[in-house]
């Protein structure tokens, strides 16, 4: 079980992941706040139980809450803007010091579609994915490049429960963190 | 040879219609159109003929007709469909039903009279199709005789359709009907009608007998005459020795078919120039190429077939079809398609047998049958249409029953939980009492999960329970729990009794004064201007306001999630757009302000200290949004003092 943490274009992402589509204008009609999806990985499944949370500042202080008890993290960040890599940078900071210490991190560079604008290069996330012991892919919910594969490689990365890695455990351990887009939160949606 | 010259003249109807009675006229233009459609396929099938027999099948298709012309009023005016109408139109069906049940097994005669009676010279083709426009022309085929027995009915049946075409009732109904070629299907029919509708239906059967009687007075005495004679014949032949009259009469049937098929074989040849459209070859690459071009998703055919004007005339469009086929037979043989492939180049084959005026007229048939069928099928869309939100309207009304059903077996076990606690009284007596010495919340917990157990275990060793499925036993314990919950609930809220009181009350206060000036715009809220429109939210506020009702934590859990799920649904009706956390977080922190539930504190501390161990998936994070909605609220406050 996955339980993670959803800022800002996680929702894209995570809408993309599960519903396996990405609507330019109007994504689908239900709830994006809490979504669950199953994938098959060789013998075992994982169930992935996605937290969406609110992710402006002011609630920032409420993130703990969501967290806490997670096995992964996606803490995602928009390659065309310096400023959310900088904060990604800072939840990654805040989960290896405050989740569970077996928390799965990953670092996913999202909008990769849009490489003209980009600002943040592949190699600087990629050599401080590698310091930090982080998953790394850049991704795009538009494209859906990356998606599947993120999840996947945070599936395998998981521990596998005891009982020879049946999801019927209620393990927790993950978070999945996207940075906020300092302008306009919504608007920084991958759109 | 009156009937070559009008088949030659590409009008063979006018003559026969004009004979064929006044009863035809009075009908609407769609029930003549498919009158004439009906006439169109007799006069190909039966050849040179025809002329000759249609006298007593004209006859018998008016008889047939009869029962509807008399019993069913003029066609009412569609666009008012009443409710008297409704009535009527469940009349009408029946009426429908009880003439093709009755003649079913009265009219057998019929078919064979106008078939192949042994005073006509037997020189036409055999019937390879009774209907054209009837659906399962294949089945029709192969069932022979059987089938034969039905045509009258089913053409009947599908004139009264074109009258009723756009009454509900009758549109699914009429489309069992018209499906259905064996007798059996026409009592399923009548079965499944009778399902539907309701006594009334008997009533209005009798009066389609009466009907049916009344028009068999109108057949001739020489028809009468003849039938009886059928019959008689029909139960001298030595086969006799089944049981079945049924079936006799159809191996007798297709023995004479038989017959009749090599007959007809060997006096008129398979390809004859001077009988076009009534030679074999002709209908044999009709019902080919129709089969062909239906198959054909394509827009081409389309601008093929109805443009074979244009050209150079005759060539222009044997060139085209025969263009449209390779390209047809290419595509099958790119898809690997065997059975297309084969078909496409029989009907390369059989259309290789005619000259260019020879395509020009098949395919000039085959048009003119299309038109024909058009508003056939537009009926047939419509029926469907109905028929699925017939399907659609059962399924809600089937999942209201289930729904029922549900809680009705719910009041039951509620109440033998009472009678079981009523039992165990004693036992529950000393918990309440044990309880109120823990202080420890963990002990607590522990304590209510324990005598939980122990009830339910015992429960299961109570007569009552012997039988019990799981569903109830789980059922059981949700009201166990919520039963027990309900005697320490005033100690299980207020573990620390007064001061959690006077905490709550502080709170309630506090959120009162905040509620007073909070607008959806407040800067620590900013909930995003999209979602304004449904401010401030009463249906999640009602849900939430009334979380004191409940009394087990799981109720009240529950509670929390239809709040939730409120603000959920309302924000996706607002934006269009699915809810994310974004967006819910401070709709709900404005909807607790509003809202402000009493004892608020004690409750969330209630639930994660009762239930908390027990959440799964989605109630874990509306628990958590929940929680931290009123965390943020708690710094809310903080800031304000």
């Amino acid at each position: 079980m996955l339980r993670t943490l959803d800022i800002n274009f996680c929702s894209s992402l995570v809408l993309r992941f599960v519903k396996g589509q990405f609507h330019e204008y109007q994504e689908s009609t239900i709830g994006a706040a809490f979504l669950t999806q199953t994938i098959c990985l060789d013998d075992t499944t994982v169930k992935f139980e996605i937290w969406d949370t609110a992710g402006q500042e002011r609630y920032h202080s409420l993130a703990p809450m969501y967290y806490r008890g997670a096995q992964a993290a996606i803490v995602v960040y928009d390659i065309t803007n310096q400023e959310s890599f900088a904060k990604a940078k800072n939840w990654v900071k805040e989960l290896q010091r405050q989740a569970s210490p077996n928390i799965v991190i990953a670092l996913a560079g999202n909008k990769a579609d849009l490489a003209s604008k980009r600002v943040v290069e592949y190699e600087e996330a990629q050599a401080y994915a590698e310091d930090n012991g982080l998953l790394f892919m850049e991704t795009s919910a538009k494209s859906s490049m990356n998606v599947n594969d993120i999840f996947l490689a945070i599936a395998k990365k998981l521990p596998r429960s005891e009982a020879g890695g049946g999801p019927a455990g209620r393990g927790h351990g993950g978070v999945n963190i996207a940075e906020e887009n300092p302008q306009s939160a919504r608007k920084s949606c991958c759109s | 040879m009156e009937n070559q010259v009008d088949t030659e003249n590409g009008n063979p109807n006018r003559l026969r219609r004009q004979s064929s009675g006044s009863s035809f006229y009075s009908k609407s233009d769609v029930d003549s159109e498919f009158a004439k459609d009906l006439n169109d396929e007799i006069s190909l099938e039966n050849g040179a003929n025809a002329t000759t027999m249609m006298a007593p099948n004209q006859n018998l298709l008016r008889t047939s007709s009869h029962p509807f012309t008399t019993t069913v009023p003029p066609n009412s005016d569609p666009s008012s469909p009443s409710r008297n109408n409704r009535g009527e139109q469940i009349r009408r069906s029946s009426a429908v039903v009880t003439f093709s049940s009755k003649t079913a097994a009265e009219s057998l005669p019929g078919p064979s009279t106008r078939k192949y009676p042994s005073s006509v010279p037997v020189s036409q083709p055999p019937p390879t199709s009774s209907s054209s426009f009837e659906p399962s022309t294949e089945d029709y085929n192969q069932s022979g005789a059987s089938s034969s027995k039905f045509s009258l009915i089913h053409q009947g049946l599908q004139k009264v359709g074109a009258h009723l075409r756009n009454k509900k009732n009758v549109v699914s109904f009429r489309n069992t009907l018209s499906h259905s070629t064996t007798t059996s299907n026409f009592t399923n029919g009548t079965v499944e009608f009778n399902d539907v509708g309701n006594a009334r239906i008997s009533e209005s059967r009798s009066t389609g007998f009466l009907s049916n009687e009344a028009s068999s007075n109108n057949i001739s005495t020489l028809d009468r005459q003849r039938i009886a004679d059928d019959i008689l014949n029909k139960y001298r032949l030595p086969t006799n020795s089944t049981p079945n009259p049924e079936i006799l009469h159809s191996v007798v049937k297709k023995e004479e078919e038989n017959d009749n098929i090599e007959k007809a074989d060997c006096q008129s040849p398979y390809y004859d120039p001077e009988n076009l459209t009534t030679c074999k070859a002709f209908i044999d690459a009709k019902r080919k190429l129709r089969s062909v071009l239906s198959s054909a998703v394509n827009l081409t055919s389309n601008s093929i077939m109805s443009n074979p004007g244009g050209g150079n005339g005759n060539d222009a469009i044997s060139i085209a079809i025969f263009e449209y086929l390779k390209l047809l037979l290419a595509e099958a043989i790119n898809d690997q398609d065997r059975t297309m492939t084969a078909q496409i180049r029989e009907v390369q084959r059989s259309l290789s047998l005619f000259d260019s005026k020879g395509i020009r007229k098949l395919l000039k048939i085959m048009r003119d049958e299309n038109r024909k069928r058009t508003s056939y099928l537009h009926y047939l869309q419509q029926s469907r249409l109905t028929l699925l939100q017939l399907k659609s309207c059962l399924r809600k009304l089937t999942t209201r029953i289930h729904r029922e059903e549900d809680l009705t077996t719910e009041c039951l076990v509620e109440v033998l939980v009472r009678f079981y606690l009523e039992k165990n009284e004693q036992f529950i007596r000393n918990f309440i009492i044990d309880f109120q010495q823990l202080h420890v919340q963990d002990e607590r917990t522990d304590s209510v999960d324990k005598t939980l157990q122990k009830l339910c275990d015992k429960m299961s060793d109570d007569q009552i329970w012997q039988g019990a499925k799981e569903k109830h036993l789980d059922c059981a314990r949700k009201y166990l729990e919520r039963s027990l919950m309900g005697y320490i609930y005033h100690f299980a809220l207020y573990p620390n009794g007064d001061a959690d009181q006077f905490r709550d009350e502080v709170f309630h206060k506090s959120l009162h004064e905040i509620g007073k000036t909070i607008t959806p715009d407040h800067r620590e809220l900013r909930i995003p201007q999209k979602l304004h429109g449904e401010c401030p939210w009463p249906s999640a506020q009602a849900e939430i306001a009334i979380i004191n009702a409940y009394k087990s934590p799981r109720d009240k859990m529950e509670c929390v999630l239809r709040c939730c799920e409120t603000i959920e649904n309302l924000i996706a009706l607002a934006s269009g757009q699915s809810a994310s956390a974004d967006d819910v977080t401070p709709v709900l922190v404005y909807i607790l302000i509003k809202a402000n539930p009493p004892a608020l504190l004690s409750n969330i501390q209630y639930v994660s200290g009762f239930y908390g161990c027990r959440m799964r998936g989605n109630e874990a994070y509306w628990w958590t949004q929940f929680t931290s909605a009123v965390e943020f609220i708690k710094q809310l406050l903080n800031k304000h003092v």
